[in-house]
């Protein structure tokens, strides 16, 4: 019973020396630079800091307070002989209860031995009397707890909840340190080898001499990207990323293009040739030897492949601009076949979406060709070019493949929490503080709420694991749904996956805006579609000397096997044949037909493709 | 006498209610009403005596004031509350029928069988 006591009165002190501590750590913490709580510092002030603090409180207190066991003789007693003194002092010092209640017993039993004795007539019958009492009084250590239990119990509620509540606190306070302690030790075990799942489902089943590989790998060894640096440099206020006309180039960028050009032809070569290659795909590795972190996977040529397409497009314009234009096409369809390797079969997002930058900027360039030299150009070379762009169309499956990114967060589950220790798995900080980077996913005002959440109810291993499936299988459904169907629907898909990770740090940190890619990839659908649409009606213009009336007179008279259905308003692309043209466009992400008006982002500014107006893929129009 | 401490520790909460249904008095004079009222058979030992006061003021059953007794002094007066009388009601009832059985046991007299 006494170490129980002892034990409540450590942590009684410890409870203050928390209050203690938190405050100090609450005034260094605003003076800290950094407020991550996973920051090294913070860390040692939140979890040692309160310990160390609470200790010193705590041996401070007993000094203030005074040892319980001091020898308590007050003048009640004085009047007592010694015998008698030291038996009521041995009864209130083994009572160890509060000193109002103490000094009201010791007044009562010192008045109990003066009434005892004020009958005896003499000394000996003094002391006789005396020893009777004495030995009447028995275990003092067994009588002053009874005398304890019984003031103890004579205590009102509203004193015994608060005599209790410190001790509460403290037993809770001890328990939370006990957690804290418990949640800041474990390490992850990966024990599955995602990596290399992962490369068995990039790869076909087909022999390793169909892969362009090889092809692909060289050409961005030898790629020569100085030239591209220098023109980007110096031209970046009137040139991004994607071709232009030729027309708009000065004789000095010209000159600079045709540098970029023949340092690169060896390289453009090795693409023609891997292009010719009905598969691409490449073992994924990491950074670092034996490791098979997926979140470390390089991905060392895919910078250099989109500058090559890029290249490529130049190559068409400028075969385009000196009369070759069965060379200029080939090298669209040659860029646009790239776009389809790099896209592969389940591979990462980013690569996924390099590959659409890639074709957006092959249909752009087809597109420039046309509206330059369609006059000069004849049915077969449109007819050609047609078929042949309308074949890689057909064959490519335009929606997001999530399964690798599904292989990414498995992995990442398995590196960000520790193994399950008495049947629950937590948070592996460390990892967690890595993945997050420079990332402020704790609001400054947020730092103690999040620091709890995280410690008290953030979803363990399995858990997560569950919502990452939920969250996979989600989205494979999303992928299937054009923006225009989704539309409807009360909540966009960003706002579905927030809620549904909303709770989850990890999934947080990891996904990207999934959302952006559903659209863009149904974007590339319609985009690559329209080309098609444009090169029937320009080869419907060479035959009958005007443009279409429809995209059904298009589809009647053979240039084009299907109307292709704009996925931003499940409804036919617009077409619209003009006084000297056509006009085809999308509504575009504002689900509106805007009557063929240019989109512009919010700010009212051009943009091809903005948030508002129509996506116009002809005529050609300068953004 | 000396009692079996089980068989005391029974009685004693009933005959300190009783002594003090008929006045209050301070822990020592109440100690030493028992011991003439039972003409010494009965006695409280000191270390049973207290605990047991504080206990029957935890219950409710008596109460405890500091006043000044006759010979100036202040004293700890415990008095029987109105929880505590209706208590002895009921635990002298059971001390009476259990009194009568022990002595029909024991051929002491008392009910005869019909």
């Amino acid at each position: 019973m006494q170490i129980f006591i002892k034990v409540l009165k450590i942590i009684e002190g410890i409870v203050l020396g928390l209050i203690f501590s938190f405050l100090t750590v609450v005034c260094l913490d605003a003076l800290l630079p950094s407020r991550n709580p996973f920051d090294k510092n913070t860390l040692n002030l939140w979890f040692i800091g309160p310990i160390v603090a609470g200790w010193l409180f705590f041996m401070l207190w007993l000094f203030l307070r005074g040892p319980s066991k001091r020898n308590i003789k007050t003048n009640s007693t004085e009047s007592l002989p010694d015998s008698a003194s030291e038996l009521i002092n041995a009864i209130i010092e083994s009572m160890r209860f509060r000193r109002s209640d103490r000094a009201e017993v010791r007044q009562e039993l010192t008045d109990h031995f003066i009434d005892a004795l004020s009958h005896c007539r003499d000394e000996q019958e003094r002391k006789n009397k005396i020893a009777e009492l004495v030995a009447e009084f028995g275990d003092v250590k067994l009588l002053g707890t009874l005398i304890r239990r019984g003031k103890k119990r004579c205590q009102p509620l509203w004193r015994k909840v608060l005599t209790h509540t410190p001790h509460a606190i403290g037993i809770s306070i001890l328990l939370l340190i006990v957690y804290i302690g418990w949640f800041f030790t474990g390490k992850p075990k990966p024990s599955i080898d995602y990596l290399a799942i992962w490369n068995e489902q990039i790869r076909p089943t087909v022999a390793e001499s169909d892969n362009a590989e090889t092809f692909y790998t060289k050409a961005s060894e030898i790629y020569d990207a100085n030239t591209l640096i220098a023109w980007r440099d110096k031209y970046e206020k009137h040139f991004d990323d994607s071709p232009r006309s030729l027309s708009k180039l000065s004789a000095k960028e010209k000159e600079t293009l045709n540098k970029w050009l023949d340092s690169n032809t060896e390289s453009l070569d090795l693409i023609r040739q891997g292009t010719q290659k009905p598969y691409y795909w490449q073992s994924y590795a990491t950074d670092q030897e034996g490791s098979t972190e997926l979140i470390a996977i390089l991905l060392p040529h895919l910078s250099d492949f989109k500058n090559i397409s890029e290249l490529l497009c130049w190559q068409a314009l400028v075969d385009a601009e000196h009369g070759n234009f069965q060379q200029a096409f080939d090298s669209c369809i040659t860029t646009y076949t790239f776009g389809t390797h790099i896209r592969g079969q389940h591979k990462t997002l980013i690569e996924q979406l390099v590959s659409m930058a890639i074709q957006r900027i092959t249909n752009d360039t087809i597109r420039i060709i046309l509206d330059e030299h369609f006059d000069k150009m004849d049915t077969a070379l449109l007819n050609n070019t047609k078929l042949r762009f309308a074949q890689l169309v057909e064959k490519q499956n335009f929606t997001i493949d999530y399964s690798g990114e599904r292989l990414f967060m498995y992995d990442e589950a398995q590196r960000s929490f520790t193994q399950s220790r008495f049947g629950k798995s937590h948070l592996y900080l460390p990892r967690l503080s890595e993945l997050g980077g420079d990332q402020d996913i704790y609001e400054q005002d947020d730092i103690i709420k999040n620091t709890f959440f995280i410690l008290f109810t953030h979803p363990d291993k399995e858990e997560t694991l569950q919502t990452i499936d939920r969250f996979c299988n989600t989205m494979e459904t999303f992928v299937h749904q054009t923006p225009a169907t989704r539309q409807t629907n009360e909540k966009t898909i960003n706002q579905i996956i927030e809620e549904m990770i909303e709770e989850n740090v990890l999934l947080n940190i990891m996904l990207p805006a999934l959302g952006r890619c559903i659209e863009l990839s149904f974007r590339n659908h319609i985009n690559s579609q329209s080309t098609i649409v444009i090169l029937s009606a320009l080869q419907y213009h060479k035959t009958h000397n005007e443009y279409p009336e429809s995209l059904q007179t298009l589809v009647e008279s053979g240039h084009l096997k299907t109307i292709p259905i704009d996925p931003f308003s499940d409804k036919p692309l617009v077409y619209r044949k003009t006084e000297d043209s056509f006009v085809l466009y999308s509504v575009g992400s504002n689900f509106t037909d805007d009557g063929g008006a240019s989109g512009t982002d919010d700010k009212g500014k051009p943009r091809r493709w903005g948030n508002h107006g129509d996506w116009i893929f002809w005529p050609v129009t300068d953004d | 006498m000396k009692f079996e401490r089980e068989l005391l520790k029974g009685v004693a909460p009933v005959v300190v209610l009783e002594i003090l249904s008929r006045g209050k008095m301070y822990g020592y004079e109440l100690s030493e009403t028992l011991e003439q009222r039972s003409k010494g058979i009965l006695s409280l030992g000191r270390g049973t005596l207290y605990p047991l006061l504080y206990n029957l003021e935890a219950k409710g059953l008596i109460t405890a004031e500091w006043e000044q007794s006759e010979s100036k002094r202040k004293r700890r007066y415990y008095s029987i509350t109105d929880d505590g009388k209706d208590q002895l009601a009921k635990q002298k009832e059971q001390w009476t029928a259990l009194q009568q059985g022990v002595n029909l046991v024991f051929g002491m007299g008392g009910l005869t069988p019909a």
